[in-house]
């Protein structure tokens, strides 16, 4: 599995770039937007672009699909809570995929928005607003951002340790990292007493 | 990028080095690993998926080169010299830094958090989206770098000049600051 990160200055989020080794059959996780710098790294590569992968409906993590769509056949993958006017396959949670020979996992993680979609692919994870490095995705309450911190502690930090994390915005990090250096994650934070 | 498949030993969690089914820890050969690793890190070609984990290095000189989706986490680097490379996606997490010299390098996605550095000299260099969460820095010399939307939380830092950086969505939450001097540094756009 090869891994690319592009940070888009305009939309000021990171996609992800993955591909198959062998293959050279790729897939895109958030195209904030397209510029000439993604084309050219997909094309420098031989890359075959198949599927776009989207990890929620906010629209600075999937405003380039537009011009996506124009340059590659692309299916598009997203949860089955996602309302988008365009055409996408749906998912629900646990649901295991095998796009472009990637054995993928689809993880919702609701709270930052109810159709948040962590991607597991192999040992890596691609969270979305869920989880940067060093701090978690903001929610629009107390009760979904204690719903968020819940369920990240129970479906993503029982994932082995050194699954690494790659976020929509921030730099790239390991579960193991996020376990002793993330404050939004310290146990008093993740068990907040319910009134 | 380097193999995500870990360790086959029980209970070992370090990715596995190229080509072999365990980690360079429980490897049976470290030497020729670590030889290879080491001839690798010194060569002129560019470096894409090395992934060597537990492993010293010392008075090394890295030419300026590309190096791309490398594994060094859990290493200790004394004396090794990291100037004007270009690097994208390594993870050197849990690392010792002795003596050390980042400068006019270019870091792209790349993690050091975990890592300790003492008496480094990572001036005049751009670190961009790199994670330098939980650091432990001692005399270390961070000016004149680019730090754009990296992360220091959780940090300690000691004696360590952070002078004419840019520090623009810079996260430096939760980090202990002791003698740290941000002259020219546009801190009030950083997150602290």
């Amino acid at each position: 599995m090869k891994i690319y990160q592009y940070f888009s200055a305009s939309a000021l989020c990171n996609s992800y770039l993955v591909a198959n080794k062998e293959t050279g059959r790729a897939l895109l996780i958030d195209p904030g937007s397209v510029e000439v710098e993604l084309v050219r790294l997909i094309e420098c590569h031989h890359f075959s672009l198949e599927h776009v992968l989207l990890t929620h409906g906010h629209l600075s993590h999937w405003e380039g699909l537009g011009t996506l769509k124009k340059i590659y056949p692309v299916e598009v993958w997203a949860s089955e809570h996602s309302r988008f006017s365009f055409p996408f396959k749906a998912v629900t949670d646990g649901e295991k995929l095998d796009l472009c020979g990637l054995p993928i996992e689809a993880i919702h993680v609701p709270g930052h928005s109810l159709d948040s979609i962590v991607w597991k692919i192999g040992g890596a994870l691609f969270t979305g607003d869920v989880l940067h490095s060093g701090w978690v995705g903001k929610s629009g309450g107390l009760s979904e951002q204690r719903l968020l911190l819940d369920v990240i502690e129970k479906k993503l930090l029982t994932l082995d340790e050194n699954t690494l994390i790659f976020s929509g915005h921030g730099s790239p990090s390991k579960l193991r990292i996020e376990r002793l250096f993330n404050a939004d994650l310290r146990p008093s934070r993740v068990r907040t007493p319910t009134p | 990028m380097f193999s995500l498949k870990t360790c086959s030993v029980d209970g070992c969690h370090h990715y596995i080095c190229a080509g072999e089914e365990t980690c360079y820890h429980h490897s049976r050969d470290q030497e020729t690993i670590l030889a290879q690793a080491q001839s690798l890190l010194a060569g002129s070609s560019d470096l894409f998926d090395l992934s060597v984990s537990e492993a010293h290095f010392s008075h090394l000189t890295l030419l300026p080169r590309r190096m791309a989706g490398n594994n060094l986490a859990w290493c200790t680097f004394t004396d090794v010299d990291f100037s004007s490379l270009a690097m994208t996606n390594c993870f050197f997490d849990f690392c010792l830094f002795e003596r050390c010299r980042f400068n006019a390098v270019d870091v792209r996605h790349t993690v050091f958090a975990g890592s300790r550095f003492l008496s480094c000299d990572l001036s005049n260099s751009r670190f961009i989206h790199t994670n330098f969460s939980g650091i432990a820095a001692f005399t270390t010399n961070f000016s004149e770098c680019d730090f754009y939307y990296s992360t220091f939380n959780t940090a300690f830092l000691t004696d360590s000049p952070f002078e004419d950086c840019n520090l623009k969505k810079t996260d430096f939450r939760h980090s202990l600051r002791k003698n740290i001097s941000f002259r020219y540094s546009n801190l009030e756009e950083a997150h602290r």
